[in-house]
């Protein structure tokens, strides 16, 4: 059975259907590219499912559990993290805080523990500081060496990587990634690339948003291509290299209009 | 070093401050000065329960008199009406204020921005007309008198030392209380909602739970100083909780910087000290009052103090050398195809 389910998913903005009908699938452990040009609706989608923005009808059911309707932070405790396009930071605040945010839902500290310490709450903060200190490692020695500086501080590569992190702290099995390699030098990409393969063997599945085709043709198991909010094409990177449709999205196909 | 000289070296500045403010009243023999010192003690619990709205959480809340109101009526006419003892009054006070709190912040905070401020400046007015006009609970205009002095286990808080004492352990109390609530799971989710409230929201976060919760401790204390005022002052009328007073703990906020805990201390002592320094100017006073935050603003925007965290513990002993890492951001193997 597939992790994640969409069911003629549709977003309305007034007349504008941002996502028309648009229906696909995830299998557990995959890694699945969703591409288009600008305005296809990718992002829009990412928006229903995290549910920042519900569909106007559709379903979208992740392991057996609809999600239309719930907040949020429910999507998210429920399994789905996501990192954003333009990224989004908590800018007054440490690295290692950053992260240890994402470790929130799985917490149990409350208003009154906090208040009264009791043993159990520092044990609880010191693994979930050792579980997002294991999660910031997957960075090499990117991130480690400054867990308690600014994000501000940093670089833009180091940015999207602590926004992974951030996400991976969740603890979910399905991660959205945004456009993870904007703006990165060709090596930074590579480091992109390699740290998505890696995530993926630790069990994880991936669905990005990528426009970088070198990045989607070599990491994807699956691309699905969306256009004006429709699903015009889905399957395994070559059948997709060569399908007319796809070429025409991309490259245009109104030299004869 | 043993470890506990060491830890008590790294407290030393700080438990030298708290030995000057348990000393100082035996020091200061003017009556007005003390009282002049109680003042900051409460406006500095005020500040401090506001801090945590509009500093930690990014809410601004400009009617935050009105649960200082509650705390002060709710105390008094506890213990004169109920014959409740003081040491129960006013945490009950308190308690009253958190409960208005949840019960303004369910409905309100869902609404973002202004809206929700907003709301809180309405209740602020909404209160103060229910003060002036419910004759037969509030006493209206003419406020309430006699409220009778505290006493706990037999300690009769009677002489303005008594007063100083009670006020320097509500002080301390609020401190402690917001410096454990900030550094733990509560308040890393509170300040990830100020910085960014999508972003929580998609980490997990239970960003509405947080801010009611946040609403509700923020009342609470602000209750708590209410209730002390009204047993200090012993006479309440509606005039001491209009959205002036409101007002005022925004600037003090605003004055010292938020989103930490000095801040707030500071923005209250000063704002409460430069009126009563200038005195002898009378009414000119008042341009210096707002002359020094009108400069405040052009200068530093964000407070005295703003801008970043202290550590209560003043660490000067104990900094500990930064890990240096011999690698830094170095260029990875491309892979060359």
């Amino acid at each position: 059975m597939a992790l994640l389910d969409l069911k003629q998913v549709t977003k309305e903005f007034g007349g504008l259907k941002a996502l028309d009908a648009v229906s696909t699938h995830i299998g557990e452990g995959e890694i699945v590219s969703l591409i288009g040009p600008n305005g296809a609706g990718k992002t829009t989608l990412f928006n229903c499912i995290t549910g920042t923005m519900p569909p106007t009808s559709g379903s979208i059911v992740f392991d057996g559990c609809e999600l239309v309707g719930s907040s949020p932070h429910e999507v998210a405790q429920k399994g789905i993290a996501r990192t954003f396009q333009h990224i989004r930071l908590f800018n007054e605040m440490t690295v290692l805080d950053n992260v240890m945010v994402g470790r929130d839902a799985k917490g149990r500290t409350g208003i009154l523990s906090g208040l009264l310490r009791p043993p159990w709450v520092q044990l609880e903060e010191s693994r979930s500081r050792e579980k997002c200190l294991e999660i910031l490692s997957l960075f090499g020695e990117r991130l480690l060496p400054r867990l308690e500086q600014s994000p501000k501080m940093l670089s833009y590569a180091n940015r999207r990587r602590l926004e992974i992190a951030r996400a991976l702290a969740i603890g979910p099995r399905l991660l959205l990634l945004d456009e993870p390699t904007a703006g990165m030098n060709p090596h930074e990409t590579q480091g992109i690339v390699d740290l998505i393969r890696h995530i993926r063997e630790q069990g994880y599945t991936v669905l990005i948003i990528e426009h970088k085709m070198k990045v989607v043709m070599t990491l994807s198991d699956r691309i699905v291509v969306l256009d004006h909010g429709k699903t015009i094409a889905e399957g395994p990177p070559e059948a997709i290299a060569s399908n007319p449709e796809v070429i025409e999205a991309y490259m245009g196909g109104r030299r004869g209009a | 070093m043993p470890g506990s000289v060491r830890k008590l070296l790294a407290h030393s500045p700080g438990l030298a401050i708290l030995a000057g403010l348990v000393v100082a009243p035996l020091l200061i023999v003017n009556q007005y000065h003390l009282q002049v010192l109680i003042f900051i003690g409460i406006y500095a619990i005020l500040v401090l329960s506001l801090n945590l709205l509009n500093g930690y959480v990014g809410l601004l809340s400009i009617g935050h008199a009105a649960f200082y109101g509650i705390g002060a009526y709710a105390s008094a006419k506890m213990m004169i009406d109920l014959k409740m003892p003081f040491i129960l009054a006013m945490p009950l006070a308190a308690l009253t204020a958190g409960l208005f709190g949840y019960l303004i912040a369910k409905p309100t905070l869902r609404l973002s921005g202004i809206y929700m401020t907003l709301a809180t400046l309405g209740f602020n007015i909404i209160f103060f007309l229910i003060l002036q006009n419910w004759m037969g609970f509030t006493n209206g205009p003419l406020g309430i008198m006699d409220i009778p002095a505290p006493e706990i286990f037999g300690w009769q808080v009677d002489s303005r030392q008594d007063y100083y004492y009670l006020i320097l352990g509500l002080v301390l109390l609020t401190l402690a209380s917001m410096h454990r609530l900030i550094h733990c799971r509560f308040g890393r989710a509170l300040k990830s909602i100020r910085e960014d409230e999508l972003a929580a929201e998609a980490t997990g976060v239970h960003t509405t739970r947080y801010k009611i919760q946040a609403f509700v401790i923020a009342a609470f204390f602000a209750g708590l100083a209410g209730s002390y005022y009204a047993h200090f002052i012993k006479f309440i009328s509606p005039d001491s909780f209009y959205i002036y007073e409101s007002f005022t703990l925004l600037a003090m906020l605003a004055f010292g910087g938020q989103g930490n805990l000095v801040g707030p201390v500071v923005g209250a002592a000063v704002l409460l000290l430069i009126p009563e320094i200038f005195r002898f100017l009378q009414e000119y006073r008042m341009f210096i009052y707002g002359g020094v935050l009108v400069v405040m603003m052009l200068v530093r925007r964000q407070g005295l103090l703003g801008g970043r965290e202290y550590s209560l513990r003043l660490k000067r002993f104990d900094v500990q050398q930064a890990q240096v890492f011999s690698r830094g951001d170095k260029f990875l193997p491309v892979d060359e195809e």
